[in-house]
């Protein structure tokens, strides 16, 4: 079995993403001399070799051919994940991608992944703190059977990336909005939470905003779990105060995440419990906790390593996409 | 209220009691008959049925407050008796069809007719739509109102005895809170457009109707409007959600807090209201309508709240 300090990632886009996956590797102990990026935008190119002291390339292929990666981490804006990971997939290479917005090229991907590869798409929250607390909560039966749930996540989209121009990033764009790219995000936790899949999915998306977007700014979803679980999925790019806040109704009692308060309460006829959750590493302005994209490239490297399966499919991927399809034309 | 008033009160469930208890402090002189079968009742002026009522007019109000399915029957038999005001608890009928027959039966007639939305005159659902009257929040993009209580904890009696327990009884958490379909289109001054639903009974109540129901409308100055309704709900809680161009306001019962926060800054109200004295400015505004020449109604408002709960029931079908 190889040595993990011997593979060599290369992360395809250099923005936010990209330069936190170089982070994400760095602190997984991989060599800076194993990590190279490529983005066309010579700007991000250059505060990433200052930055990280990492080699960069202006043409991806070339950066195939004179780094010779072992995998690929595609850190793109959403809608051009397609052409790199059948790229990937054709040299039968590793490959991880972020969080798509659309499941474009998907059925010619799927029949060619086998497991000579990894092909690991995202699933951060899954490694978040409070998702494992959530589901040990459940697991305890500490609020009874799940039966419906309520979420939301909020936050004004020029804080975003208050670095830059926010009309000018992906998040601004009708294909990639803010939205698209977050009702996927968080269907993948909420699914992995209930163990169960979207049966229906329908309800409003609208740009309703004056922001300089093309993007819608509001998606209000009602979604039906296969498991008979109702429950509605907010997400909006316009509220000044950052919110994310989930919850869970039992037929004991019910459970309350706050993401910005890190607190979950239980509540129950007799009590309310509070969970107060760990301080969190955050890294620059972003508000979740570094360590679920570190624990999340780690599962990456321990899958290329064959030491682990990596927790989330293509197939699992694919659901969710076409549940964002099925609610895009409701 | 000092004058002598002549008050029917149809059923003496909770809710008759409730409003019996209230008009004996509100207007103590009054003489309040009682339309109900029930034998555990103890006042004076008790009737079985509407047919002895007539000996005893001219009413100044007649308050239907038996179960859902029994209003039509009640307030057309109400309006025989030509009463200067109608009380109806919410919901006005079973369907939108019985209420444009109830809308039909009032033309002409120069009777205050009044649809009970209690909510309508609770501090929290007051204080949210001065503020957003106010304009304090800016151009509102989004506004939740979440409502849940579990019905074993809401009924005093045991639910499945209960109208609720049915859907052709009333029964049903799209009907039975349409309370929360009404608070939106009244705080925001406009009305709302279904736009989807998804409801289901997806607890082990002994109900045979929707327990829960997640709807989603939409206003003619496009704010999106969504719903939560649910009689499963562990401890019961309601709560009311605004996002808006300057500020969003986040208000639930737990905390009794509104907070409203522009990212920068934030500023809390308390706001703290018994039930009881919800009811009793309820009573009040509708005590006080009895002294107005020109006659009230919000018949349309009901009817509307009533389409809207039919479209999320309809569409919103468990297909299970």
């Amino acid at each position: 079995m190889e040595k993990i300090k011997d593979k060599k990632f290369y992360i395809i886009g250099l923005g936010s993403m990209g330069k936190r996956r170089i982070r994400n590797l760095l602190f997984n102990k991989i060599k800076k001399e194993h990590i190279c990026g490529f983005d066309i935008n010579d700007n991000r190119r250059k505060e990433v070799e200052k930055e990280y002291r990492i080699r960069t390339f202006d043409n991806f292929k070339k950066g195939i051919l004179e780094f010779c990666p072992d995998a690929l981490i595609i850190s793109t804006p959403p809608d051009k994940h397609k052409k790199y990971f059948m790229f990937a997939v054709r040299e039968k290479m590793h490959f991880f991608t972020e969080v798509a917005t659309t499941n474009d090229g998907y059925k010619e991907l799927i029949p060619l992944l086998d497991e000579k590869f990894i092909a690991a798409p995202s699933c951060t929250f899954r490694y978040l703190s409070a998702i494992k607390k959530i589901n040990s909560i459940l697991k305890k039966n500490e609020i009874g059977n799940t039966l419906a749930f309520e979420h939301y996540l909020g936050q004004y989209l020029p804080d975003w990336h208050p670095y830059e121009d926010y009309s000018t990033v992906y998040f601004a764009k009708k294909q990639t909005g803010g939205c698209k790219e977050m009702l996927p995000y968080e269907l993948n936790w909420i699914l992995y939470i209930f163990k169960s899949e979207i049966k229906d999915i329908k309800g409003v998306h609208k740009k309703v905003s004056n922001l300089k977007i093309s993007a819608d700014d509001l998606y209000v979803a009602v979604v039906q779990m296969e498991r008979g679980i109702i429950g509605t999925v907010v997400i909006d790019l316009l509220n000044r105060t950052p919110r994310r806040t989930f919850t869970i109704i039992g037929t004991k009692g019910s459970l309350e995440w706050n993401w910005i308060d890190r607190t979950i309460t239980i509540s129950t006829r007799k009590k309310r419990s509070i969970v107060h959750l760990a301080k969190v590493k955050k890294i620059k302005h972003y508000n979740t906790d570094e360590s679920a994209y570190q624990d999340e490239i780690k599962d990456f490297i321990l899958s290329v390593q064959k030491k682990k399966k990596y927790p989330y499919t293509f197939k699992d991927d694919d659901k969710i996409l076409s549940a964002l399809n099925r609610f895009l034309v409701s | 209220m000092k004058k002598e008033l002549n008050i029917v009160i149809c059923g003496f469930g909770t809710i008759g009691q409730r409003h019996f208890n209230n008009l004996k402090r509100l207007a103590p002189k009054s003489k309040i008959y009682i339309v109900s079968k029930r034998k555990d009742i103890v006042a004076s002026n008790v009737v079985r049925s509407f047919s002895v009522l007539q000996k005893f007019g001219p009413f100044d109000a007649i308050m239907v407050c038996n179960e859902t399915y029994k209003h039509k029957k009640s307030i057309l038999q109400a309006i025989n008796l030509q009463p200067r005001a109608i009380f109806v608890e919410k919901p006005i009928a079973l369907n939108t069809s019985e209420a444009m027959e109830i809308k039909k039966a009032l033309k002409g007639k120069r009777i205050h007719f009044f649809v009970g939305y209690s909510r309508q005159f609770w501090k929290p659902y007051i204080t949210i739509k001065n503020i957003i009257k106010k304009k304090q929040l800016g151009k509102i993009y989004y506004m939740r109102v979440s409502c849940g209580q579990n019905l074993t904890d809401w009924r005093k009696r045991d639910y499945r005895k209960t109208y609720s327990a049915k859907s052709k009884t009333g029964g049903g958490a799209v009907l039975d809170i349409i309370h929360e379909i009404n608070f939106p289109a009244w705080a925001l001054l406009e009305k709302i457009r279904y736009k989807a639903s998804i409801t289901g009974k997806v607890s082990a109540l002994k109900v045979e109707a929707e327990d829960i129901a997640e709807s989603v409308f939409q206003t003619n100055s496009k704010t999106v409007v969504s719903i939560h309704q649910d009689c499963i709900r562990v401890p019961g809680k309601w709560s009311c959600d605004i996002i808006a161009s300057k500020a969003s306001l986040h208000w639930n019962s737990f905390s009794e807090k509104i907070i409203i926060s522009d990212g920068k800054k934030s500023s809390r109200i308390f706001v703290s209201d018994t039930w009881n004295n919800m009811f009793v400015r309820e009573m009040s505004y509708f005590l006080k309508l009895l002294e107005k020449k020109n006659t009230f109604s919000n018949i349309l408002e009901a009817i509307n709240d009533m389409r809207n709960a039919e479209l999320i029931k309809s569409y919103g079908k468990n297909k299970r």
